[in-house]
């Protein structure tokens, strides 16, 4: 087309002739149909200019009249209604105008009614109320001083008479002895507050002296500081009245036969279970057998939907020794990982199609399988043991005995070399390990299964970073990325290698205490998390003890079991220790683990006949009571292993109170005389009878003695005589 | 007394001999005692016999006539026993647990029956208490059953009929479940006597304990009211003494008390005799340099300090007074020696370690000592509860802010952890910088915590200003605290606090366990603690905001 549109005009395209001649023509066209209008309006004026024409127009002239008129009148009638409006509007604006003043008045009285409530609530302040007390003391000490008190400016403006105004500002009322009035009620208040600063006053110079004659002239004279501030220290040992009392000394262990095999054990133990089989054998104890355990692993889409059948899975599979279970309970994303990959490996046991990829997991909303217990039961048990062995420490053979015994003998060389030997068995464990992710890196990762393997290994070994992401990005190790794999391990084996050493582990045999404390910290630095460790120990009991702690009736009043229980529950509201192993054998008896609660007790030094310290209210001052949980059998074996969960003391308050009165009596400051004085009779005559002294004598000896005394008080230079005239004779 | 000579020494080897105390000869000796007045003579001999009566009274719950006590805070802290269908699923799984171990004990395989027929399903159980889901009997149902049967202390009626018991088994089962009926005794309150959980001393409205003992002196009776006590150990200081009831003695004789009185001793105190050493570690003139209350402090301790002698005294706890000490000199002279107290009928200024008398005539009784029974500091478990009551001038209000609560399991819940875990994604206060300016809009008020609770300004008939427990409108709370609500202050209507309990710093109120030696063995109880806050807060409230 040659000529289009855009909307505001034409557009000629000049290289179409075609449409140019179009566009003539119907020019051409136009111009014609021009001519023949115009020639029709010369025709139409024509034909106006007839009379008929004329009167044609009068009669639209009249017709425009009788409209104007029309028109008035309607304007007329628009006018009045107008009118009508506005007035009807004055009366609405006389309705809203008193309908707003209403709303005013309502928001004056809300106003008045919120400033009501904000002076109630200023009055109740102590922000706006702070009255400097001391300030208004001094005032009132300087009116009392004189009688009649003096109120004026100076002092408290109270007026004399109701007419008279000191300060306009306040309205005291005036003085007026009479009971009840208001100047009296103010009066007393004011003597209580005199009474108070000087309650306060005589309280700190009491808490100076009373720190000052205990040695502590820091506090003393910090306290006087306090004061002289005018504020008061926070706290007065002064007032505390000395409790008197005895201690008695509880502790909760755990003993154990080390030689007892563990409830249930893995065939690939991690290295904290190879460094502590004790605690780990105690853990297995308090969880249920993962063979037991089993949890429903779901593999779904994006959308959630199932892509396979969910499998229950028995935890065994998980390849988790006791103190694993305690570190993936703990939180992390290993347990993901190692459920993840055991679900993986357990689809493709059975061979055929591999299952397809999608996340897996866990689905907890069913109950347990039948006479078994849930994932939830176990994490929960591995929670409450991992309490446990976070609050105890390793057994030692003290923990025994009381503390006044003779100290009693460390382990044994023997006890320490095994833990030695295991020490460097993990040292060799973790070297090997590093050896392993390196080869796999510097190989470019041909098994992805094992270096996974691998890397599970160094997050049991507490880098937790080394899990890999299995679970959400694949199921299939070989699914994963090498580059993350090698990536991951490479990290993981720098972690690692800065906990081997050049040489390993040894321990010193004439040592063996600290020998045995080197080994706990190189533990802690090879597993990365603090193990108890605990040695072989002998308990060197005596025979009264080993029988208390033996199954069967106590010797003890008040041992039996449900009494222990109770003051075990009983101390498990106010001691965290003796919760967390309480908690822990409740979970380990609910879900029907090996571990029961089964306090032994015993006390030193041992009487006959005795009651438990936790049994009576008045135990005897000094014992040590030894509160076991026994999970060695019937009788305590002659090597033992076990925890230190709490120890405390109990102050038993003695019955009376040891005080003293103390009171002022102004005795004779004259003291004895630093010299003795050996008089000799001043008569020197043979004759004179042996006894002849009388009191004149005696008196003259003194006196003379006494100025001597004097005498000698006086500086030579002083002197009026040349020396010390002695009277012979 | 301290010879201080005033040196006219010049040069430093002058002023050494000045401050030496050297000794020469005997006539020196002399010399220099008599110099320093050691052998001015006083009229007056030295003390050598004190005749001591005193007269204690044991304290006694509640008033003169109450029982006398061993221990007074577990009587006043302690919470009532709780219902059996109060406690908290954590309680409720001891209770069994133990209940299951008295079975075992008497070898009595009933645990599977008992869990099948009363099996332990409580609702939205927390992950700790998910284990004994269905693998515990529900110990209510049992205590409900067992209770009524043997009586409150388990040793009367006979067993009622439960499932899974054997014959032959049956008397250990009812052995167990006798022992456990009355272990239970002491822990639980009897059915039908809920006392709530507020100690019956507690003042709700002043948040502390308000409580009297009394004590029943030789010649009259004497109640200790106790109106402010906090909550932190008993002390003498925490009881007044009333009006003595003359006539409602016990009539018993006074304790008499025959002794050598023994001079006061203390670190740093000056020696009467001239050559007589010093304990050099405490140096009372280091204090006197700087500000006349040290100076005060100092002068006494010089001064009067050989003048004061000490009488041990062994007393037994209770309300002690010293009814008279004359004391023998050398010369045979007694002299009474009458406390202060005594002197001035009680109407003297407060003095230390008495009791401030609350009758018009503190004469009768004055001079009276009250000693608290020794109860050593008790072992305190983890903090169970714990509310700051604040004020907020920027808002005008005080708050209750929970900060520490308890859920259905017992288990602890920080609640601002949660209210910050739980907040809707729309609040606000998540971001504000992030939001587009062109979008801001008006909101009639800003939210709050879930765990700040408005106490407005009210009074009660009386005109007492007070601070009453109010709500805030649906939406200004974005997150429900259902479930998780504490119960120091309950969440009820009406509820109130007095207003001159919260000042300007707060108050803070705990709740713990707490643990003595007493009874059979040991009392344990629940307890509160009020201290002072943390200082004014702001919950960031607003109205009529534009954001």
């Amino acid at each position: 087309m040659a000529i289009s549109t855009d909307g505001n005009g034409f557009i000629i395209d000049p290289e179409d002739g075609a449409a140019l001649a179009l566009w003539a023509s119907r020019r051409e066209a136009k111009r014609r149909e021009l001519v023949a209008a115009q020639q029709r309006l010369a025709a139409l004026d024509a034909a106006l200019a007839s009379p008929q024409a004329s009167a044609a127009q009068r009669e639209s002239a009249d017709a425009h009249d009788a409209l104007a008129r029309a028109h008035a009148a309607t304007q007329t009638a628009q006018d009045r209604i107008d009118a009508a409006d506005t007035e009807a509007r004055r009366f609405e604006a006389n309705d809203l105008a008193a309908a707003v003043e209403a709303v005013d008045a309502a928001t004056r009285d809300v106003s008045t009614a919120l400033a009501q409530l904000l002076r109630d609530s200023a009055a109740s302040t102590s922000l706006t109320a702070a009255v400097d007390g001391l300030a208004l003391r001094d005032r009132y000490r300087a009116a009392t001083a004189t009688t009649p008190p003096t109120w004026d400016h100076t002092t408290i403006p109270f007026p004399a008479t109701p007419g008279d105004v000191i300060d306009p500002e306040l309205a005291l009322p005036p003085v007026d002895p009479t009971d009840g009035s208001g100047y009296r009620q103010l009066l007393a208040v004011l003597d209580r507050l005199d009474e108070r600063v000087d309650a306060v006053a005589d309280l700190t110079a009491a808490e100076s002296v009373h720190q000052l004659v205990a040695g502590n002239t820091t506090r003393s004279g910090s306290s006087l500081a306090v004061a002289s501030e005018g504020r008061v220290p926070d706290e007065f040992d002064v007032i505390r009245t000395p409790r008197p009392g005895a201690d008695v000394l509880h502790r909760l262990l755990v003993v154990a036969d080390p030689t007892a095999p563990a409830p249930w054990t893995t065939a690939r133990p991690g290295p904290a279970a190879l460094l502590d089989p004790v605690s780990t054998a105690w853990v297995a104890g308090i969880l249920p057998d993962p063979v037991r355990v089993s949890a429903r692993l779901r593999l779904v889409g994006p959308d959630g939907a199932d892509l396979a059948n969910p499998i229950d899975l028995p935890m065994s599979e998980l390849e988790l020794d006791p103190l694993g279970w305690i570190r993936v309970a703990a939180g992390g994303t290993e347990l993901q990982a190692r459920l993840a990959l055991a679900a993986d490996r357990r689809r493709r046991a059975g061979g055929g199609t591999p299952p397809p990829a999608g996340r897996t997991i866990l689905d907890d909303t069913g109950p347990p399988p039948t006479g078994g217990v849930g994932l939830a039961a176990l994490l929960a048990a591995a929670s409450a043991a991992g309490r446990v062995l976070a609050a105890s420490r390793a057994l030692d053979p003290a923990d025994l005995a009381h503390p006044a015994d003779p100290q009693p003998a460390p382990p044994s060389k023997e006890a320490v070399e095994q833990i030695a030997q295991r020490v460097r068995d993990v040292e060799r464990w973790t070297t090997t390990l590093v050896a392993t992710l390196d080869a796999a890196v510097a190989a470019g990762v041909p098994d992805p299964a094992a270096l996974v393997d691998a890397l599970l290994a160094a997050s049991a070994a507490g880098v937790i970073e080394a899990v890999p992401p299995l679970g959400t990005m694949a199921n299939d190790p070989r699914e994963l990325s090498r580059d993350l794999l090698a990536s991951l391990a490479t990290a993981a084996a720098g972690r690692l290698r800065l906990r081997q050493t050049p040489a390993p582990f040894a321990a010193d045999p004439a040592d063996p205490a600290s020998s045995l404390t080197r080994a706990r910290a190189r533990a802690d630095e090879l597993v990365g998390m603090r193990l108890p460790l605990p040695a072989e120990v002998n308990p060197q009991l005596d025979g009264v003890a080993t029988a208390d702690l033996a199954s069967g009736a106590s010797r003890l009043g008040g041992a039996d079991p449900a009494t222990v229980r109770s003051w075990l529950l009983d101390h498990a509201r106010v001691r965290p220790a003796v919760r967390a192993l309480v908690d822990a054998l409740d979970l380990a008896e609910a879900v029907d683990a090996a571990a029961v609660l089964d306090p032994r007790v015993t006390q030193r030094p041992s009487a006959a006949p005795d009651t438990w310290a936790g049994a009576t209210a008045k135990p005897r001052s000094g014992v040590a009571s030894v509160i076991v949980q026994a999970t060695y059998g019937d009788r305590l074996p002659a090597t033992v292993a076990g925890l230190a969960v709490d120890t405390w003391s109990q102050p038993v308050p003695a019955e009376r109170h040891d005080t003293g009165v103390a009171f002022h009596y102004d005795r004779p400051d004259a003291t004895p005389p630093q010299a003795l004085l050996v008089a000799v009779h001043p008569d020197p005559s043979a004759d004179r009878p042996v006894a002849q002294w009388d009191l004149d004598t005696l008196l003259d000896v003194v006196t003379s003695t006494m100025a001597l005394a004097r005498d000698r008080a006086t500086a030579a230079e002083r002197c009026t005589t040349a020396g010390v005239e002695v009277v012979d004779g | 007394m301290r010879l201080t000579p005033i040196s006219t020494a010049a040069t430093p080897e002058t002023q050494r001999d000045a401050l030496a105390a050297p000794v020469h000869d005997p006539l020196w000796l002399l010399a220099r005692q008599w110099q320093t007045r050691g052998f001015l003579a006083d009229d007056a001999g030295s003390p050598v016999r004190v005749q001591l009566s005193s007269v204690t009274a044991p304290l006694r719950a509640g008033g003169p006539a109450g029982e006398p006590m061993a221990a007074v805070e577990p009587w006043v802290e302690a919470e009532p026993r709780p219902q059996i269908d109060d406690l908290d699923h954590r309680a409720l799984v001891a209770l069994a647990s133990e209940l299951c171990r008295r079975l075992r004990d008497a070898a009595a395989p009933v645990r599977a029956a008992w869990t099948a027929a009363f099996p332990f399903t409580p609702s939205a159980p927390a992950p700790t208490i998910v284990p004994f889901v269905g693998r515990i009997p529900d110990p209510r149902p049992l205590y409900h059953l067992l209770a009524p049967a043997l009586g409150s202390d388990g040793q009367g009626g006979s067993m009622p009929a439960l499932p899974g018991v054997d014959p032959a088994h049956a008397a250990g089962v009812e052995r167990a479940c006798r022992g456990w009926i009355a272990w239970l005794a002491d822990r639980l309150a009897p059915a039908g006597q809920d006392a709530g959980n507020a100690p019956g001393a507690w003042d709700p409205q002043r948040l502390e304990y308000r409580f009297r003992l009394g004590a029943v002196l030789p010649d009259a009776a004497v109640a200790l009211p106790a109106d402010e006590y906090d909550g932190s150990g008993v002390e003498w200081y925490t009881f007044d003494r009333s009006a003595l009831v003359p006539g409602a003695g016990s009539g018993e004789h006074p304790q008499s008390l025959e002794v050598r009185p023994a001079p006061v001793t203390y670190p740093g105190m000056p020696r009467p005799r001239f050559w007589e050493l010093e304990d050099g570690d405490v140096n009372l003139d280091a204090l006197a340099a700087t500000d006349p209350a040290h100076a005060v402090l100092t002068s006494f301790a010089h001064l009067y300090a050989n003048d004061w002698f000490l009488v041990p005294l062994s007393v037994a706890p209770g309300v002690s007074t010293i009814t008279s000490l004359d004391v023998t000199d050398t010369f045979g002279s007694t002299t009474a020696v009458l406390a202060v107290a005594a002197v001035d009928g009680g109407k003297g200024p407060w003095r230390l370690w008495e009791l401030t008398s609350a009758d018009p005539d503190p004469a009768p009784g004055a001079g009276m000592r009250l000693l608290v029974p020794p109860t050593p500091r008790p072992l305190a478990g983890e903090v169970l509860e714990d509310v700051l009551v604040v004020r907020d001038e920027l808002a005008n209000l005080a708050w209750m802010v929970e900060r520490l609560t308890r859920d259905a399991s017992g288990e602890p819940v920080d609640r601002i952890q949660r209210h910050l875990q739980l907040r809707p994604p729309g609040d606000p206060a998540f971001d504000p910088g992030d939001r587009p300016e062109e979008r801001q809009q008006y909101r009639l008020g800003t939210t709050v915590p879930d765990n700040w609770y408005p106490l407005l300004s009210s009074a009660d008939a009386g005109g007492r200003p007070l601070l009453t427990l109010a709500a805030l409108p649906p939406g200004a709370v974005g997150v429900s605290d259902d479930g998780v609500q504490g119960t120091l202050v309950p969440h009820l209507p009406g509820t109130s606090i007095a207003d001159e309990e919260v000042p300007r710093e707060g108050a803070h109120i705990t709740r713990q366990d707490r643990l003595l030696p007493g009874g059979d063995g040991v009392v344990v109880w629940r307890s509160r603690t009020k201290s002072p806050g943390l200082g004014e807060a702001s919950s960031g409230l607003r109205f009529d905001v534009l954001e």
